[in-house]
């Protein structure tokens, strides 16, 4: 129930294994170790040993990460990925 | 919208994938598994989204190529599945609340003919038809019963779309012996008896004894002190007697022996209609009126001259089976002997002994003179 009235941004890591985000994103890049995606103005990227995208969805990412490293976050205010997806 | 089919598809690595997968993501396209390796991406979505992926890929100019992600699946999820699914049940289902036929298993055909006539008229019913047409089986039975009096029950069993009706015939009622029993046997041959085969009566001659003709063998009334009780004389007395027969027969013999028996299959057409037939298979009645099987019984016609040498073989055998034909049945010849055999002009003529054990006991009614 929380997450079908979800209006704000959810972002939710799971034991640094599972990354999930709900809502409007813009998918930029991926491979085998890396993700990256604009989520509510904000530029984020995900690296590791290994990254798969378990499910990209209209309004929900979901990530699998073994072995997290980095997980970079940096606001782009141009992107506006909030307001309206591409 | 209904075809959720899973597919994979995999992209050769390309410069262009990633705005590839973003178009899609903007085309509201939803990726499962979205797997990168070094020379290709692969990821998994259904068949329903195929031609957007199509549209969008000719666009980006990638190679792509398309998988089903079921393939070693037995049952998929998928409307035409599905579909066949329900068919399946409800097939059967449906075709059970038909009756296709009422069968009528009696102990001889004309009481399931005649049973099959009352049903018909008394129900009016035309298979198929549905259950409900089907009165109950409390009211099938009355109606039976009542018009057959010859019943005691009828048993009614359904098996899905078919009822059977199994009459029960009321056991048939022990005639009284009312015959009247014989007041005596008496002898109608003279003979040497044998043995005797007595339901009532008393013996009047022990076996190994010489009857003549109008002896009493058995009596019916029993000497009980002054009185005398009659019981009645019933039986069979067994005597043996010399039968002197004289023959005269032609010495060329047309004789006919079995074969084989063999099994054939007949075609209308091509075979005549009518074959004699020892037995023949029974066959559906599409098929009964243009292919039957039949098993024949095959003879074989032969030729035979009777001379002196056949004697034994041929002649006695031969007037055996004559005389035996022409006496009663329990009758047994137990020896022959050939008494004269004259041969000329074709013919053998002569006289024949046989000693023949018989039943010569005649019942008589009313009082012998004794």
């Amino acid at each position: 129930m929380r997450k079908l009235f979800q209006l704000t941004p959810l972002l939710e890591l799971f034991q640094y294994e599972t990354l999930k985000i709900i809502g409007p994103y813009r998918f930029l890049h991926a491979d085998a170790s890396s993700c990256s995606f604009i989520y509510a103005d904000y530029h984020i990227t995900v690296r590791g040993k290994s990254v798969e995208i378990n499910a990209l969805k209209e309004e929900m990412l979901h990530l699998s990460v073994e072995d997290l490293q980095e997980l970079h976050m940096k606001m782009t205010k141009d992107m506006g990925v909030s307001d309206n997806v591409e | 919208m209904w075809n959720n089919r899973p597919i994979i598809i995999r992209i050769k690595r390309h410069e262009n994938v990633h705005p590839f997968i973003q178009a899609l993501h903007a085309q509201h396209v939803p990726l499962k598994r979205v797997v990168f390796r070094e020379q290709e991406v692969a990821f998994e979505t259904t068949m329903h989204y195929l031609p957007k992926i199509r549209r969008v890929r000719s666009q980006y100019r990638l190679k792509m190529a398309v998988y089903y992600a079921d393939e070693l699946q037995v049952f998929r999820a998928q409307l035409w599945t599905l579909l066949g699914l329900a068919m399946m049940i409800l097939i059967p289902l449906l075709c059970a609340q038909v009756i296709w036929r009422v069968d009528i298993e009696a102990a001889s055909p004309e009481l399931e003919q005649r049973l099959g006539k009352t049903f018909q008229n008394t129900f009016q019913l035309e298979t198929p038809m549905t259950k409900k047409v089907l009165p109950s089986d409390a009211v099938i039975r009355q109606k039976l019963l009542e018009e057959h009096r010859d019943l005691s029950w009828v048993h009614i069993e359904k098996y899905g779309g078919r009822v059977i009706l199994r009459p029960q015939e009321s056991p048939k009622q022990t005639k009284q012996t009312n015959e009247k029993l014989a007041t005596h046997l008496v002898a109608t041959k003279s003979g040497v008896i044998t043995h005797f085969n007595i339901q009532n009566g008393e013996r009047k001659i022990s076996v190994n004894d010489t009857a003549y003709e109008g002896d009493t063998l058995v009596s019916g009334v029993i000497e009980s002190g002054e009185d005398d009780v009659f019981v009645g004389a019933k039986g069979e007395v067994y005597a043996d007697y010399w039968l002197e027969c004289s023959f005269k027969i032609p010495t060329k013999l047309t004789m006919e022996t079995l074969q084989q028996k063999r099994w054939r299959v007949l075609v209308k057409g091509i075979h005549k209609e009518k074959v004699d037939y020892v037995q023949k298979k029974d066959l559906p009645n599409w098929l009964d009126p243009y292919i039957s099987i039949v098993e024949e019984q095959y003879t074989k016609k032969m030729q035979v001259e009777l001379d002196e040498s056949k004697i034994d073989s041929l002649l006695i055998p031969l007037l055996h089976e004559k005389v035996l034909r022409s006496l009663p049945t329990k009758t047994v010849i137990k020896k022959e002997n050939l008494l004269q055999v004259k041969w000329g002009n074709g013919t053998v003529e002569g006289k024949v002994l046989f000693l023949v054990n018989e039943n010569i006991a005649s019942p008589i009614q009313g009082l012998q003179g004794e």
